[in-house]
């Protein structure tokens, strides 16, 4: 299951940026779509369509099979992918994505070429010059860049650098980008409610073009670059002349448009309905069809044959378009077509239009409320007036389906900082676990905050992670700060009574399991011994440094993505976790894995424990001993009353005399708090009379179960955690 | 209410005289070096404002006071405690020589040495602002205040707030409500209901002064002690002889303006139950007040019954709501919440932050600052549930309604936290003299309006391909049109522009040193209200009532409460007599020359009600007099922009116009900090 994501990282290093390391838990193949779809790009060669979601995932589906349309999905970013083009004559597709970068990829075999790494923000629009095989990105951090696309798929890792140049001015974040195919004009659209211009070729801006009043979400250039059609937020669709530097024609709730070149344009909006409107004639407006999110993306493919629709929900829907259907429409039939479908098949379709459906009469222009907008490409249309006469939309229903997966809306971290309950889309809940990076059952459609109580143990374990929902911002945590009894984590071998009191880090456990495919983390090169040259043939490495890989409990599956980045920043590397043994990946990540992950996958560092639990230890006053010293002491947050009440007989009443009860007490509550020594429960067993049968303790008056931890004790039954804890202790005879 | 009140003020009073004695010696010493120091006084720090003249103005309280002994017992107190002031004052050693010597030249009885030496301060000072505008002198018919160190904070606010219209009016009907009501209630609640009554004592004095008024001679500065006194018993912040911020002092009246009577209201309902069994069993100390307090409650009783019409009628008028809200660029949700506000806080923009080639207008800029967008972008992008990811947000504030009067302060101090050091920000930013109302509704039309229009002109260039369509077009445009006309003919009172009538201005460099000044702007609407025989429904106080009604109960506690609220007790309105600003007297020569606006037949007829006969005899020559000398540039510049304005700099007080006000708002020299705006009142639109 994609959507979910550990992440951790260390307070400890703050020079650099800090770095944190996070998965995604998943399926091993995703075969749809989990979350929007923010672009579509078709192969009219190979039937091919390209759809980009905001699961991060760019997925290749064969339209001559209906049935089963999933070929391949492309997955490199790590955060939405925003927008694709393909170029090459479908040989490569470029993709922008949230996660700051662009990326180049084979678009036949689908794998990622290289990645652009220029813009410093959100990359929210591309756009494509085919005579020129250019390419211009751009995005939240108001700067364009132009590259050239051969450039581009000649980059190897060796030769990777590239010249680009950008074309500065914007004052805003820019949501729409278009160039026309000669590559002779690019209009940008961004939150300054105004359209720029430049022109590629020389990085002049040419002009600006005022008029929307909004965020300008879409943008189209006709061939020429003699007219520019502009979708806003504002609710409106303008057609604006170049030559004039004027808006010649602006919607508002009506469809409208047009100009000899381009004949039609199809619009959506956030209400979900598509419109197409003919751009010679005024009444021209018809409702095609009616989605029930709001569009995000309109595709048409260049034989005008086929529409296909991307929402807010995941999935996307092809409509069909018979040239009749659309004659019909119109009052008049048209008799050159030729002129639409070159339009506006160019590089994308077209374009949507907003409308609102709840529809006051006059409800479009309000910015205020929820009135209109265009997501995406153009044209208003205006229900307004249909609320009288309901239009019904040309085309019933949709011709075939790609159908998309529910998202993950709602996690919860459960108590024990291990299990992460969430809820989808659909409203079905499931369980996950994190450490092991497995879903471990589908719970249905359950009550959600029901299930939430009853599995939530009364036990306290530190944060030691996050979980993200496809976000890209993160709480910082200390990973390394949950030590858990290995009882409770319920991982021993039942059989094994000697693991019983084994105490293990989750945050060193899961970073050794995510690493464990890496040669580095059991194939020691002893930096120190000079001589020692074992690291480059794994086969020889067993001599003295070989350590088993992982950790002897369990490992992820190897599908899991891993994904290196800085705190609230960048993305530094991501792969999947089986990839690691590769010679490339193994370079990379070299460089970019952290120290204090070296620290604990390469130099098996145990991490200390950090967090201390203080308390005080009096008898509790129905025993009637009397001792006047107030004992304030300290001990692991994660040690067990068992061993606070061996302490009590061993060292408070001294009952026990033999050799292990120094060993014990050391462990358990002095001032020095030592980290504790697996064995010394095991010993303890030879005690005929076991500590809790002895002694009794009590907090706030509750007599404590020797399994509960001392933080446990703090949260659930002390309550207070800013103050010290206070322990009563009584002989049980 | 006489006992407590007593021996409250034999309290203060005997603590202010310990002090005196205490310091005596001082106060001449310094006194005496006053010339040399004269020269420094102005460069070394703006705020100089002179100390009161002690002696003097006792004598002149004694004199005009004649309106209760309950007034007598404040002064004396007032007296001693004032002393007791400078004297400790004295600790800042700069600032108490300064006082002292402003003390002596404020010592010199004529009137013209006083005024030539001020106009040597500030000459020499270098301060423009001071120059003689177009009456160059002061204005004899009004009281000024006294500064009683580092006080012009506070007066300030006290002069914009005695001339925004209407204020004094409802300050007078609260006034008379907290007196029928008062001496219930726990202490602080006295010491509340003490401090609004020592506000409306403030405004009574003056009128009073005024009303006092001889040919020729200048009015003495009135020293608003006791008012400063309640006011540190209210909010200890103000105590000390520190610099004050004159917009925490505006907050804090307003503050009590508008929680005070609901206070009460919600005291008297408890008090209500109790009181009967409370004053059975326990029998008061002394029987008059027992009997008083009976009455009172009686009184209570029935106010309680209209309460909620009237008491709020001040507080009231300065409350709007505001809607923050943030819209998802991705999502476009948008998620708001609504709140009240007493005053709209804007950051100050020039034209240096808008795009160069087409610079805006001076209003546009201040309606951009009051209208803010903020984009959350960067690494502050906003978390959206609906997209589950953080994306870019416009964050948008929104007026769905606003108040009668309408406080803009703007934020020209940031402060860093780090050294406690606030920086200020002198850069101009013009306010408009008149302000259409911005609240949603408005520009909602007026966006509508725009839109349609552009859209016509559009359509009209392609007339060919839309002449079908344009039909419906300007079918749904006009049909928007005519609704929205509708809705305005309906609010017309509640949208009505504003006016500025007062603003606060913050001379000097930073907030602990420096000056503030105030200009307000001289209206007939001053002293308009009450006109009409049946109650005070009239003037600018009708234009409230609908602003109210038009509220939906937001917080229920404003709202809805005052509608065109007559106190219970107002059918005879006193206000006139008592704290009312008399324009008659403080500017004969207004009503004298000839007002081309048309409303100077309403002044006079104003006048005519409420002069007392000598008054009027006395006005009368005092206008022929001075009507001789200043009318010729007077009319002149009447008529280009309405009312006059007055630049009221502690004691001193100076006719400036319009014109000459917006002249210096582009400067930096004076930076308006508080802008105080009512809406223009029926009668004069």
């Amino acid at each position: 299951m994609s959507m979910i994501a550990g992440h951790r990282h260390s307070s400890s290093h703050a020079a650099r940026k800090k770095v944190q390391i996070s998965f995604v838990i998943r399926d091993k193949v995703e075969v749809c779509h989990r979350s929007a779809v923010n672009a579509l790009q078709y192969d009219p060669a190979l039937h091919r369509l390209f759809s980009a979601g905001r699961d991060s995932i760019i997925r290749i589906w064969n339209c001559n099979a209906r049935r089963d349309p999933f070929m391949q999905s492309m997955e490199h970013h790590t955060d939405w992918v925003n927008d694709v083009v393909l170029c090459c004559n479908g040989r490569n597709l470029i993709s922008a994505s949230s996660d700051t970068t662009v990326k180049v990829w084979n678009a036949h075999k689908g794998f990622c070429m290289s990645t652009l790494r220029t813009h410093k923000d959100y990359v929210k629009a591309l756009a494509y010059a085919r005579d020129r095989e250019q390419v211009a990105s751009a995005g939240l951090d108001k700067t364009i860049f132009l590259w050239d696309v051969q450039t581009l798929t000649a980059l190897t890792a060796s030769n990777n650098t590239v010249t680009t140049s950008s074309l500065n001015g914007n004052k805003d974040s820019i949501y729409s980008l278009a160039m026309n195919a000669a590559g002779s004009l690019i209009v940008s659209g961004s939150t300054e409610k105004l359209l720029r211009v430049w022109d590629p070729r020389t990085g002049n801006k040419t002009m600006k073009l005022k008029g929307h009043t909004d965020n300008v979400k879409t943008l189209l250039v006709n061939r020429d670059g003699t007219q520019v059609l502009s979708g806003s937020s504002d609710g409106t669709v303008r057609l604006w002349s170049i030559g004039q530097q004027r808006c010649i024609i602006s919607r508002r709730m009506h469809c409208e448009a047009a100009n000899e070149n381009w004949s039609r344009i199809f619009c959506g909006g956030r209400d979900g309905s598509v419109w197409v409107n003919d751009l010679r004639f005024q009444e021209s407006v018809r409702l095609v069809c009616k989605e029930d999110a709001p569009v995000l993306r309109l595709l048409l493919t260049p034989d005008t044959s086929e529409l296909y629709v991307a929402t807010t929900n995941s999935h996307i829907n092809s409509y069909s378009l018979g040239r009749r259907l659309l004659d019909q429409c119109f009052d008049e039939p048209l008799r050159n077509h030729t002129g639409a479908s070159n339009n506006l098949h160019s590089d994308s379709p077209g374009p949507v239009s907003p409308k609102d459906v709840s529809g006051a009469a006059s409800a479009s222009l309000d910015n205020g409320g929820h009135s209109a907008q265009m997501n995406d490409c153009v044209l208003g249309n205006g229900v307004g007036e249909a609320s009288d006469e309901e239009e019904l939309p040309l085309l019933s229903g949709c011709d075939w389906t790609i159908p998309g997966g529910p998202s993950i809306r709602h996690a919860v971290i459960l108590n024990d900082k291990r299990h992460v309950l969430t809820k989808d889309t659909d409203n079905n809940v499931a369980l996950y676990d994190i450490l092991k990076a497995v879903k471990v059952e589908d719970l249905g459609r359950i009550d959600f905050d029901q299930e939430k109580e009853r599995r939530n143990r009364p036990i306290f374990v530190p944060s030691w992670f996050t979980v993200d929902l496809k976000t890209g911002k993160r709480d910082e945590v200390d990973c390394l700060s949950a030590w858990v009894s290995i009882r409770d984590a319920a991982l021993h071998s039942p059989h094994d009574p000697t693991s019983y009191d084994i105490k293990i880090n989750y945050g060193e456990l899961l970073l050794k399991s995510l690493f464990e495919h890496w040669p580095r983390t059991y194939y020691h090169e002893d930096d120190d011994e000079a001589g020692n040259g074992g690291e480059m043939t794994p086969h020889n490495g067993t001599s003295h440094h070989h350590s088993p890989p992982g950790n002897q409990y369990f490992s992820i599956p190897p599908h899991t993505p891993l994904i290196i980045s800085e705190v609230q920043g960048r993305t530094l590397y991501r792969l999947l976790c089986g990839d690691a043994g590769g010679e490339t990946e193994g370079v990379l990540l070299q460089e970019t894995v952290p120290p204090w992950v070296l620290d604990i996958v390469l130099d098996k560092t145990t991490p200390k424990p950090k967090n201390k639990v203080y308390f005080y230890l009096l008898p509790h006053p129905s025993s009637g001993i009397k001792r006047d010293k107030k004992d304030r002491l300290s001990a692991n947050d994660f040690i067990q009353v068992r061993k606070v009440q061996e302490h009590v007989a061993e060292k408070v009443l001294n009952y026990g005399t033999n050799s292990n009860s120094d060993n014990s007490s050391n462990n358990n509550a002095s001032s020095n708090t030592p980290t504790p020594t697996p064995n010394a429960s095991g010993e303890d067993k030879e005690n005929s009379l076991l500590p809790e049968d002895r002694v009794q303790l009590l907090c706030n008056d509750k007599v404590l179960d020797g399994n509960m931890d001392l933080r446990t004790v703090q949260h659930f039954i002390w309550g207070n955690v800013s103050q010290d804890l206070v322990l009563h202790y009584r002989p049980l005879k | 209410m006489t006992a407590l009140e007593n021996s409250v003020k034999e309290n203060t009073s005997s603590v202010g005289k310990g002090n005196i004695t205490s310091m005596p010696g001082s106060h001449r010493g310094t006194g005496s070096g006053r010339l040399s120091l004269r020269g420094q006084k102005r460069t070394l720090s703006s705020d100089i404002s002179p100390a009161p003249e002690l002696r003097a103005s006792h004598r002149i309280r004694t004199n005009s006071s004649g309106d209760g002994d309950s007034h007598k017992g404040v002064r004396g107190s007032s007296k001693g405690a004032n002393a007791a002031l400078s004297g400790s004052g004295g600790i800042i050693g700069i600032p108490y020589s300064h006082r002292a010597v402003q003390l002596g030249l404020r010592r010199n009885p004529s009137s013209t040495l006083s005024y030539t030496t001020n106009s040597i301060h500030l000459s020499s000072g270098g301060e423009s602002v001071g120059s003689p505008g177009l009456a160059g002198g002061r204005v004899a018919g009004v009281c000024p205040l006294a500064n009683l160190g580092n006080t012009c904070f506070l007066n300030s606010v006290l002069y914009a707030l005695r001339f925004l219209p209407g204020f004094t009016h409802d300050l007078h009907h609260l006034h008379t409500h907290l007196q029928a009501a008062r001496g219930e209630g726990d202490e602080s609640v006295q010491h509340r209901v003490q401090f609004l009554s020592e506000l409306h004592s403030v405004f009574a004095q003056l009128a009073k002064e005024e009303s006092n008024v001889t040919e020729g001679k200048r009015l003495p500065a009135l020293q608003p002690y006791p008012f400063l006194q309640a006011l540190r018993v209210v909010n200890p912040m103000f105590e000390g002889n520190r610099q004050q911020d004159a917009h925490e002092l505006l907050h804090c009246l307003l503050d009590q303006l508008c929680h005070l009577p609901q206070d009460l209201v919600k005291r008297d309902a408890v008090v209500k139950n109790l009181s009967n069994n409370a004053s059975l069993l326990s029998p008061r100390p002394s029987s008059p007040p027992h009997k008083k307090a009976r009455r009172r409650s009686e009184r209570i009783q029935a106010l309680e019954e209209d309460n909620s019409k009237a008491v709020d009628v001040v507080g009231s008028k300065f409350v709007g709501r505001m809607c923050l809200e943030t819209c998802c660029s991705e999502c476009e949700k948008v998620t708001g919440r609504e709140e009240t506000f007493l005053e709209v806080c804007v950051p100050v923009k020039t034209k240096a932050d808008f795009d160069d080639d087409e610079p805006p207008s001076e209003c546009e800029v201040f309606m951009s600052a009051l209208c803010e967008e903020e984009c959350l972008q960067g690494n502050n992008k906003y978390w959206c549930d609906a997209c589950s990811h953080h994306n870019e947000a416009r964050r948008s504030v929104h007026y769905p309604q606003l108040p009668h009067h309408l406080l803009i302060h703007v934020k020209r101090f940031s402060s860093y936290s780090r050294n406690m050091y606030t920086s200020k920000c002198s850069d101009a930013m013009p306010a408009p003299l008149h302000l259409a109302c911005f609240c949603r509704t408005c520009l909602e039309t007026q966006l509508h309006q725009q839109i349609n229009s552009s859209y016509h002109s559009i359509v009209n260039s392609s007339t060919e391909m839309n002449a079908n369509n344009s039909g419906t077009k300007s079918k749904v445009s006009s049909s928007i049109r005519s609704s929205a006309g509708n809705k305005q003919a309906k609010d017309a009172t509640t949208h009505l522009p504003y006016e500025l009538s007062a603003m606060v201005c913050h001379l000097g460099a930073s907030l602990s040193s420096g000056h503030y000044m105030t200009y307000v702007r001289v209206s007939p609407e001053l002293s308009s209200a009450c006109v009409d025989q049946h109650g005070c429904v009239g003037g600018d106080y009708a234009p409230a009532a609908p602003t109210a009604d038009a509220a939906p109960p937001a917080n229920g506690s404003h709202a809805g409460i005052s509608a065109a609220s007559v106190p219970a007790d107002s059918s005879e309105c006193l206000w006139g007599d008592c704290c009312a600003l008399k324009l008659d007297q403080i500017l004969p020569q207004f009503s004298a020359t000839s007002l081309t606006n048309g409303y100077a037949s309403d002044v006079e007829a104003k006048s005519s009600q409420h002069k007392s006969t000598n008054k009027g005899a006395f006005t009368e020559g005092r206008n022929k007099q001075l009507g001789k000398s200043n009318s010729k540039a007077i009319a002149s510049n009447a008529a280009s922009a309405s009312g006059f304005w007055l630049e009221c700099d502690d004691e001193k007080i100076k006719m400036v116009t319009a014109a000459e006000v917006l002249d210096r708002m582009k400067g930096t020299l004076i930076t308006p900090y508080l802008l105080f705006y009512s809406r223009i009142s029926i009668n004069s639109c």
